[in-house]
């Protein structure tokens, strides 16, 4: 959030209200959380291999062990094809390992009796909305999963009318989805995995075709839903994205080769520029006046290379 | 008329005119595009962009005269032979994926050398040349099924498929979004390239940083109407945050966020480069 | 280029909320009475009673509050095909069985009053039918249609077919129509940009038109797979798993309206089937 200090409201769009947004989180979602010392997701030594006809099964995942707590913000990043989508997949139990284990509460990704728990838990968002749309209404597109889910009607209302407020949706009600603007159709697929009240969110580069005022509008969401108290994974690109999340995971070639807190992922300069991921702009800024020999630490954000400046000069 | 490749001007459109489905996707637009630059046109998602691209590409036309000039001619007059400036004009569309329809990738890329006429050894020779400047390898991808291919690949693709043409002016339109930060390079370097051979450049971005790295001029759109059109740099100067549905460049924004917490640092940096230069000499003192 | 724009302007499938009293029928009924009037369409003999069907369904549209002339757009596309079937059709007819006046006779052509009659009533059919389909769609949004053709199917349900599966892929194929058509605009401009070949506007028009059409359908299948891939993985991911145990946010209420609808639709086709048995122009 810091990284764009000009963003002063959450919203670029009218009739949002971000205090009525906040006051409204304590209540608002229908899960029962486990003890913080309980992971809700478990990877163990998971592999992936696409299946070719008449070729090699091509490998996408190899060996990744992970685990993500209830609550927590993860960031996935990588190159395109470094198997990003698919451990999406995997978690949500869209994919079963060709090896090794997925479990989420507990369940275990490869029993088919455990598949609607656990798609009612993990919440998967793909990348572009325009392919995933059912319906020709927009509230009846926020319904569709928890339709699916059996929920009763008038419970159902409750969740449609949540989700559309936690996405700012709710003019847009009575719109055709595929009317939309780019930035509300991902605000759209979204709200259709809230409504599921899943207690882990996974965006599949969900900003990638957004402009950067929309991107920045999403994360922000992002972010209020995370404080909610749900838990995000988010795949993406952009570095600038990944500073204000609890844990990054860095995959490449389908192994997971770097895991930490951000700080600790953006220190590892050497290895990053191996896999040729860049650093945050600030910290590009920053590891070049450390290499003019000025002990600055490692800033990521605007706030902390301030805070940089102001110990320098007391020195 | 003197150097000016392409000359838009008050140009509105909307598409479905008189359904209720109807779009106003341009308002009023302008665009001026001078010869060897590379020029960016600019706004956030649903501005209009991809429409006037298509208007250079005359694949939609003007209602009237004096609104669209394109390599001196005015896409309106009903007898241009649109075939002579598509063979001038290429054009890379958003999606790749839509504008491949070959089922192999050598086939692809030869479909317009062909139409010209071009055969056997020429041809093979344009197609090779055209995979090579893009970066993609003729031996290995020039039998693979175009629908096989990852989504980076389907973009050099298609881009290979518009330059063996060897068009004067290239419109892009948008080929950069979605792409991983390795694969944006690659694009960045491949535009410089084709401007140092001369290859006049039009793209559509909502990225500023790309547009600081690669334009010379930019116009920026905005719900269908042109409101500014000047140098990347002096426009970012004078530009607010989120001014038009816009982010300045990084540099511009921590820039911004350095002076108002009162750090001296002069006007007018625009790259990262530019900011670590100016706090070296502050931290210097 | 014109016409390419035409492609995107696929209105069956469209849903357009007018808030008309047709949009508040049931789905049930409306595809009862859908069915009704095509099937009247079809069985209607005679010039008087076709036109008064299509007179009937006009007025309906007018009453949906969707403009006729964005209903009829969606013909363009089609134009070409439908122009060179009804010159087919009028020129090798021939005299008909009923020995009808013949109106003009060059050698093998024959243009016989019956043969006229035919094709004129085929085109209003055609149209009417048209109209029909897309006065469903555009007044019913895609869950309601799920849910009414799931209640017609549900004899077909009871002896294990999977009717709410059939009625889903029904209603997502109408929705991705227009879609298609968007599609089909793009991939055609895709393929105009770097069609090169000299020569202004073609003077065969039609024939050139229908050419590109097909030249178009290849990438489109390729490209509605893939977005088939992708929506089946988005509804499972959202805990799709068949219709078993599904609520529905908006269900369907039956209202007295919709029982005087029936009414008049039975009535409709009632009349239709009885007045075939009158020799009516």
């Amino acid at each position: 959030m810091v990284y764009f200090p000009s963003l002063g409201s959450y919203n670029d769009r009218d009739g949002i209200n971000v205090e009525a947004f906040i006051s409204l989180a304590p209540c608002r979602r229908e899960t029962v959380f486990f003890t913080m010392a309980e992971p809700f997701i478990k990877v163990e030594n998971l592999f992936y291999s696409y299946e070719v006809p008449s070729m090699e099964p091509i490998p996408a995942l190899v060996d990744i062990s992970l685990r993500i707590m209830p609550g927590e913000f993860l960031a996935i990043v990588g190159h395109n094809g470094s198997g990003k989508s698919t451990l999406a997949k995997c978690i949500s139990g869209l994919l079963t390992p060709t090896q090794g284990q997925v479990s989420v509460l507990g369940l275990n990704t490869r029993q088919p009796a455990n598949q609607r728990q656990i798609r009612a838990a993990v919440g998967l968002v793909l990348q572009n909305p325009d392919n995933q749309f059912v319906a020709a209404v927009v509230e009846e597109e926020v319904a569709f999963g928890a339709e699916n889910l059996g929920i009763p009607q008038d419970s159902l209302r409750r969740r449609v009318d949540q989700a559309l407020l936690d996405t700012g949706l709710q003019q847009e009600r009575y719109a055709n989805p595929h009317n939309l603007s780019a930035g509300l159709k991902s605000r759209l697929a979204i709200a259709g995995i809230l409504a599921i009240a899943p207690q882990c969110l996974i965006l599949d580069e969900s900003t990638a075709l957004l402009d950067p005022l929309s991107r920045a509008s999403l994360l922000l969401m992002l972010h209020e839903l995370h404080r909610s108290g749900l838990a995000i994974v988010t795949i993406t690109h952009y570095m600038d994205e990944v500073i204000d999340t609890d844990r990054v995971i860095v995959l490449d070639a389908g192994k997971l080769v770097i895991e930490g807190s951000p700080r600790q992922v953006f220190q590892q300069e050497a290895r990053l520029r191996e896999i040729g991921l860049d650093l945050p702009p600030v910290g590009q800024i920053a590891r070049g006046l450390r290499t003019r020999g000025l002990d600055i630490g490692y800033p990521l954000t605007v706030e902390e290379l301030i805070q940089a400046h102001q110990e320098h000069k007391y020195d | 008329m003197i150097d000016a490749v392409v000359r838009i001007q008050h140009l509105a459109h909307t598409y479905l005119a008189g359904t209720p489905l109807a779009a106003q996707a341009l308002i009023d637009a302008s665009l001026t595009v001078l010869h060897g630059s590379v020029t960016a046109v600019v706004g956030p998602n649903g501005a209009g962009k991809s429409t006037l691209l298509h208007f250079i590409n005359a694949l939609v036309r003007p209602a009237s005269d004096d609104q669209v000039q394109v390599l001196g001619l005015d896409t309106h007059t009903p007898s241009l032979d649109i075939g002579v400036l598509r063979r001038r004009v290429g054009l890379v569309m958003q999606y790749p994926q839509q504008q491949l329809f070959e089922r192999f990738v050598g086939d692809d890329i030869a479909f317009g050398p062909r139409q010209e006429g071009l055969q056997g050894e020429a041809l093979r020779k344009r197609v090779f040349e055209a995979m090579e400047v893009v970066g993609l390898n003729p031996l290995t991808f020039i039998d693979r099924h175009t629908f096989s291919l990852s989504g980076g690949e389907m973009r050099r693709v298609a881009l290979a498929g518009v330059l063996a043409m060897q068009p004067e002016l290239l419109i892009l339109d948008e080929v950069t979004t979605g792409l991983d930060p390795r694969g944006r390079k690659q694009v960045h370097e491949l535009l410089r390239n084709l401007r140092d051979r001369g290859i006049t450049v039009v793209f559509a971005s909502n990225d500023m940083d790309e547009v600081l790295e690669i334009a010379d001029h930019m116009a920026v759109l905005y719900q269908g109407r042109t409101v500014a059109e000047d140098i990347p740099t002096v426009l970012f100067n004078s530009m607010q945050s989120g001014q038009w549905g816009l982010l300045p460049p990084a540099a511009m924004r921590i820039r911004q966020g350095l002076v108002q917490a009162g750090i001296p640092l002069p006007p007018g940096i625009s790259s990262l480069s530019g900011l670590e230069e100016a706090l070296w000499q502050v931290w210097r003192d | 280029m014109a016409s390419l724009e035409g492609l995107r302007h696929v209105s069956i499938g469209q849903y357009l909320p007018t808030g008309s009293f047709v949009h508040r029928l049931d789905a049930r009924l409306k595809l009862a009475a859908c069915v009704a009037l095509l099937a009247a369409l079809l069985l209607a003999r005679g010039y008087l009673v076709n036109i008064a069907l299509l007179i009937a369904i006009i007025g309906l549209v007018t009453a949906a509050r969707l403009p006729l002339s964005y209903l009829l757009a969606s013909l363009k596309p089609a134009l070409p095909f439908i122009v060179i079937l009804t010159v087919m059709q009028l020129l090798f007819y021939g005299r008909g069985t009923g020995g009808s006046a013949v109106w003009v006779e060059w050698g093998s052509l024959v243009i016989s009053a019956e043969g006229v009659q035919l094709v004129v009533v085929s085109l209003i059919r055609f149209i009417g039918l048209l109209l029909c389909v897309s006065l469903l769609t555009n007044t019913t949004t895609s869950s309601a249609l799920t849910h009414g053709v799931e209640w017609w199917l549900r004899p077909l349900t009871a002896i294990g077919l999977p009717g709410h599966e059939l009625a889903l892929v029904l209603a997502i194929a109408l929705r991705f129509l227009p879609i298609l058509g968007e599609e089909l605009e793009a991939i055609g401009q895709a393929q105009a940009s770097r069609t090169i070949t000299t020569g202004t506007v073609s003077r065969w028009h039609f024939m050139a038109g229908a050419r590109r059409i097909a030249n178009l359908i290849v990438p489109l299948f390729v490209s509605t797979l893939r977005r088939a891939d992708e929506l089946a993985l988005a509804m499972q991911a959202r805990c799709y798993q068949g219709g078993k145990g599904r609520t529905q946010l908006n269900p369907s209420n039956w209202r007295t309206a919709d029982t005087f609808a029936a009414l008049v639709a039975v009535a409709v086709l009632a009349v239709v089937i009885i007045l075939r048995h009158f020799p009516i122009p």
